[in-house]
């Protein structure tokens, strides 16, 4: 058993030396789709991070017209309330309204005394339920209120649902990018692999004449293949390590309020699937070989 | 050992090679199989080695019917059947005792065994002292040697030999039939496809001669043709 094991790993390393070439070709391609996929998934995780909220807590401001009464304004709240995807409708007064903006502007006094007066509108400020949080809970809410005159604007979702649209057209490039180089990865280590098995035909035609078993045969090869994916998926994360230090982590020194960074947990678990992803294209490609060029 | 009943196989392209073959060749016979070339005599070794199906009929090896079984079954049925080529099939990094050793070690038998039988079938063959000699320095006729000690090295019941002679000059080939005759004499079967009709004919066995796919001639003690 050890005897065997030992000779397996000692045969799929000679091969991997004789074709030097078409090996170190295989390991970039995983390599590099491997990067990609980690670099697209810590941006993904950022973009969730940054701007998830948006999507989760989504709250749409109604803003309401100067000359609104307080009748219309409960009446309003009553309207509100009673669609079935709202949870909450929370009422900002004008006074609210300023004191809001001068927190958020304390860093911009100059800004403040420009102002004159209080040119900000009273506002509900409208949850959906959590399983209504779409942008389509928006449009219904739109229409339920077109005909209040009370109602000035309605603004909410107009961006976060642009982003959104924006995020699931990159998911789809991504994947497609993805799928491709996952694709060219794997027939270059069945290219690898099919050298491997021309450069021992000689080898295989004696095992194969005097009875070794067939997974005798093929191990040395599925090592080999799943070796090619490890080394890539090492690969893979040292460049990621190299990306997030001298990327993410810059753009967060430049742009502080921007926290650019992915915590370490999730960066082992993302470099732990790109292990087993390294090893699934290694094992793939090399099983894909086998059945074309080793028929047995 | 060998038994075929109305074995035929024809190759694509319409090409027959063995046409409703009926053979019986029992536990330790010695047995010629004869015939110009392109006759079926390779064939018929395949056949047996299960490296190609027959296109019809049964085959039998050892009281097993081939087709049934199964392909994970096959390197089973392979180390009880030594083999031998024309040429050889050493490999040419490997000396003789590693080329020997190889076929132990690939079916997984323990070191301490491989290095007793190893040495005891060089002995066997008359190689003892080029043990450690590459192919490339050897002479055909002990490359052939080697072959020969590789197939046997394992003490299968059955050993074929397929033209173990077609690149061996006469002298040196008589030899390697003594060789055949001893292994045979321990209790193995050997079957050898050949048109050495000089070899055939001095060692006055059992031929079964073929032409264009057809047993035409089985003769116990027989002579290579008339």
């Amino acid at each position: 058993m050890i005897n065997s094991i030992s000779y397996y790993v000692k045969e799929a390393l000679v091969s991997f030396k004789r074709n030097g070439v078409m090996s170190i070709a295989a390991i970039s391609t995983v390599a590099i789709s491997l990067f990609f996929i980690g670099f697209f998934v810590i941006l993904a995780m950022i973009f969730n991070t940054k701007f998830g909220h948006l999507e989760t807590e989504a709250n749409v401001s109604v803003y309401l017209k100067e000359t609104v009464t307080t009748d219309q304004t409960t009446g309003l709240q009553k309207t509100i309330l009673s669609m079935k995807e709202v949870e909450s409708a929370k009422y900002i007064s004008k006074g609210e309204a300023l004191k809001r903006f001068k927190t958020r502007m304390k860093d911009s006094p100059g800004l403040l005394d420009a102002l004159s007066g209080n040119p900000l509108p009273a506002s509900f400020e409208v949850k959906f339920k959590e399983e209504f949080r779409t942008p389509d809970s928006v449009d219904k809410l739109r229409d339920r209120l077109k005909n209040k005159e009370e109602v000035d604007e309605i603004i909410g979702q107009e961006v976060v649902k642009r982003l959104f649209a924006i995020a699931s057209v990159a998911r789809w490039i991504f994947v497609t990018v993805i799928g491709l180089l996952c694709f060219a990865a794997i027939t270059l280590i069945v290219n690898a692999i099919r050298l491997a098995i021309y450069a021992r035909r000689k080898e295989i035609e004696i095992m194969r004449l005097v009875g070794a078993s067939n997974w005798f045969i093929r191990w040395p090869f599925i090592i080999e293949g799943m070796t090619s994916g490890l080394i890539g998926a090492f690969t893979a994360t040292l460049l990621l390590l190299i990306a997030n230090s001298q990327l993410f982590q810059r753009v967060e020194n430049i742009v502080p309020f921007l926290s650019f960074s992915v915590n370490q947990t999730n960066f082992v678990y993302i470099v732990l699937s790109l292990f087993i992803v390294g090893m699934l294209i290694g094992a793939i490609g090399s099983g894909l070989a086998l059945r074309k060029f080793l028929r047995i | 050992m060998i038994k075929m009943r109305g074995v035929s196989k024809i190759y694509p392209g319409n090409h027959i090679a063995l046409d409703e073959i009926n053979v019986d060749i029992e536990k330790g016979e010695f047995v010629f199989l004869v015939g110009p070339s392109g006759t079926g005599k390779s064939t018929f070794v395949k056949l047996i080695l299960k490296e190609i199906e027959p296109t019809k009929g049964k085959i039998y090896v050892a009281g097993r019917e081939l087709s049934g079984l199964g392909r994970s079954k096959v390197p089973y049925l392979r180390r009880n059947i030594g083999c031998v080529f024309q040429d050889f099939k050493l490999l040419p990094n490997k000396t003789s005792f590693e080329n020997v050793a190889f076929a132990l070690e690939v079916i997984g038998k323990p070191r301490y065994i491989i290095r007793s039988q190893v040495s005891e079938v060089l002995k066997l063959v008359g190689l003892a002292k080029k043990q450690d000699r590459y192919p490339h320095e050897l002479s055909g006729g002990e490359q052939q040697r080697v072959s020969i000690a590789r197939a046997f090295v394992n003490h299968p019941p059955l050993l074929l030999a397929d033209e173990p002679t077609g690149n061996i000059d006469p002298a040196t080939s008589m030899g390697l039939m003594k060789l055949f005759n001893r292994i045979n004499r321990l209790g193995t079967t050997v079957v050898v496809a050949t048109h050495d009709k000089e070899m055939v004919d001095s060692m006055r066995k059992r031929v079964i001669a073929l032409e264009t796919g057809r047993i035409v001639r089985d003769q116990a003690r027989g002579v290579y043709g008339h």
